[in-house]
């Protein structure tokens, strides 16, 4: 009776030793929501994304992600959601919303990275500082900036002995034979992409706004790029459709086969830039030459 | 159906609503993404109502106090409002059809949110104080602003003409969607439209304890003041004149329900963005059930009204989690078929 006591007491305890030991460790492995797709996209790829535990919807890559739990989207964040998920560290972009759930964010003391809205290469910079830094993964945040940085150089080195400077349309949703689409001009992720990439803007509205068939034809850019996704925005399909559509036929873009669909991803500005700027401006290049 | 129903009975019924209401509330505590036991619920209400020292707190009293309690009383405090204003403008312009949109309120508003939203980013105008201050505020005045307009531009010789300010309403409302399509299509960035298209479909998301105070201050005298037309405005489901000749100030009567429901509408609006249906639904729901002596019934359209919204945001909190839906789409989703049932189920005794 007593061996089979001690036996018992025994097992308890190694018992409870695992027990601590494995919630030990589920305790140092780290919480992580992140909302905005740039965030999430730094996170991973600095190696963390096995510590995300939640994203929002503008989140879709990598792919992984969509298989999370989803906290809502950017612009509509509940505070209580993000706090069910007990998070660790919460890496969010600025421009979370509705601007009292960011408060309430604030107030609810959980660890908070932000960063800045993803529009440039310094925004971008920034964002991989700051989270490496809260991560402690400050090296690989810098060796990251510093390849999207040399990305993007050698990418401008090549566009600055092209003869001349192309003029580009980006289309956020394809014009179609009823009507016209919907273009991003000044201020926006596109247009600063398309400057990145060596060159012009050719639509001079703020915003992304609706362009008719008739301006586009008026405008004649040298290359149009369409963003396509699989979850949002235009196919591959209406690219093509695009080609074929009536009026469209004399401009510069459909006689020199210049119309290209790109991943709308490509406005992310997360890690992934560098390769971004990089296909852009090799169809702006099929242009200029 | 009487238009009377006995003072005790009123009492009775009202009183099961008040029950009704608190019972919902109280469990709506309990609900949400973040797991509480209805033991934390007690202790944090015990300890924040009998105002305990603030030591040993766990998560669970931020959760429960901060971030549910002001939304839930919110919800009571917008569906009260929203209901009451749209039993007045039903009894006003004697239109079962009639809600506080009718008088420009909500287009007011929405410019307002617009003009806090898209144009004052657009000439430079930013800052803390107006990302939190300015929607609230524009909405409000602009809300209150376009009901004077409509307003001061239906009044004929001294006297407000109800057809004349319905057919200025409409215009106004119109003139009102175009200005904010311009705003919206021509100068709005992806950031901004997404904003205010959620803006538009309303939300308690992020309500905190002093947007609750201020909603409160504008709504509870407007309620009070709502509450003492219910005689008036019996008088005035047999006509105007009629309702003159039962020594109603016409006039009076008029001028304090559109006020009042411009700033109750205006307020509620302001702060949580637009929740349809409830102002069209709640008295309906009343009416149909108990008969339209407005003594009655705008009491309970504010009780019913604030049920139907606590159990709308509930749900809203709680059916995507840890996302959140916006409480306009469920109140409209849901208001919508159980108003239809309603109508389908008492269209034989009714003449409408």
């Amino acid at each position: 009776m007593s061996q089979f006591h001690a036996i018992r007491i025994q097992f308890s305890l190694i018992l409870a030793v695992t027990l601590t030991a494995i919630s030990l460790q589920a305790e140092s492995k780290n919480r992580i929501v992140t909302v905005g797709g740039a965030a999430t996209e730094i996170v991973f790829a600095l190696g963390s994304g096995d510590d995300v535990v939640a994203v929002d919807l503008s989140s879709q890559y990598p792919a992984a992600v969509r298989d999370l739990p989803q906290v809502g989207y950017i612009r509509n964040i509940t505070p209580e959601g993000i706090m069910s998920m007990r998070p660790s560290l919460i890496v969010a972009t600025e421009t979370l919303g509705p601007p009292a759930a960011k408060k309430m964010l604030k107030q609810m003391g959980a660890p908070i990275v932000w960063i800045p809205e993803p529009n440039s290469v310094e925004a971008l910079e920034q964002g991989l500082t700051d989270i490496g830094q809260k991560l402690g993964k400050t090296e690989q945040a810098n060796e990251i900036i510093a390849e999207v940085k040399a990305s993007i150089a050698a990418t401008q080195e090549a566009a600055s002995a092209w003869s001349s400077k192309p003029t580009a349309v980006f289309f956020i949703t394809p014009p179609t034979g009823a009507g016209g689409g919907r273009a991003g001009g000044e201020g926006t992720r596109s247009d600063e992409l398309i400057s990145l990439a060596g060159g012009a803007n050719a639509v001079e509205f703020k915003n992304f706004q609706g362009m008719s068939i008739e301006s586009l034809i008026k405008t004649d850019p040298d290359v149009i790029f369409v963003g396509v996704s699989d979850s949002h925005g235009a196919s591959p399909e209406s690219v093509e459709a695009m080609k074929t559509l009536p009026g469209l036929a004399n401009t510069k873009a459909v006689k020199n086969g210049t119309i290209y669909a790109v991943p709308m991803d490509d406005l992310s500005f997360g890690p992934r830039l560098g390769e971004a700027v990089n296909r852009w401006s090799s169809h702006l290049a099929t242009a200029a030459n | 159906m009487p238009l009377r129903i006995p003072a005790k009975r009123r009492i009775y019924i009202l009183a099961a609503l008040v029950v009704l209401m608190l019972a919902i509330g109280v469990a709506a505590l309990d609900i949400g993404p973040l797991d509480t036991t209805c033991g934390e619920v007690f202790t944090v209400l015990k300890d924040r109502l009998l105002f305990a020292a603030a030591d040993d707190r766990t998560w669970a009293d931020p959760t429960i106090w901060n971030l549910r309690f002001p939304r839930i009383v919110m919800a009571m405090l917008v569906g009260a409002g929203l209901a009451v204003a749209g039993a007045l403008m039903q009894g006003l312009f004697r239109n079962p059809l009639a809600d506080p949109g009718l008088i420009g309120v909500s287009s007011g508003s929405a410019m307002g949110a617009v003009v806090s939203i898209i144009v004052m980013p657009y000439f430079g105008l930013s800052g803390d104080w107006l990302v939190y201050a300015a929607t609230p505020i524009c909405a409000m005045a602009g809300g209150v602003g376009i009901t004077f307009l409509i307003y001061q531009l239906s009044r004929v010789g001294g006297r407000i003409h109800v057809a004349s300010m319905l057919l200025t309403g409409i215009a106004i409302n119109a003139i009102g969607g175009a200005l904010i399509g311009l705003a919206v299509t021509r100068i709005a960035t992806a950031d901004q439209l997404q904003s205010f298209t959620f803006w538009s479909l309303g939300s308690l998301n992020g309500v905190m304890w002093p947007v609750v105070g201020i909603t409160a201050l504008v709504l509870l005298p407007c309620l009070g003041l709502s509450l003492a037309l219910g005689k008036p405005l019996n008088a005035f489901l047999f006509g105007e004149l009629e309702a003159y000749h039962l020594g109603v100030d016409v006039p009076k009567v008029k001028r304090i329900a559109i006020v009042v429901s411009a700033l109750m509408v205006g307020v509620t609006v302001g702060f949580t963005g637009g929740i349809g249906f409830v102002g069209l639904v709640a008295p309906h729901i009343i009416r149909l059930g108990f008969g339209p002596d407005h003594r009655f019934l705008l009491p309970a359209s504010a009780l019913c009204g604030a049920i139907l919204l606590l159990i709308a945001d509930s749900l809203a909190r709680t059916i995507v989690s840890p996302a959140e839906l916006q409480i306009g789409i469920l109140t409209a989703l849901i208001g919508g078929p159980f108003f239809l049932m309603l109508l389908l189920k008492s269209r034989k005794e009714m003449s409408i």
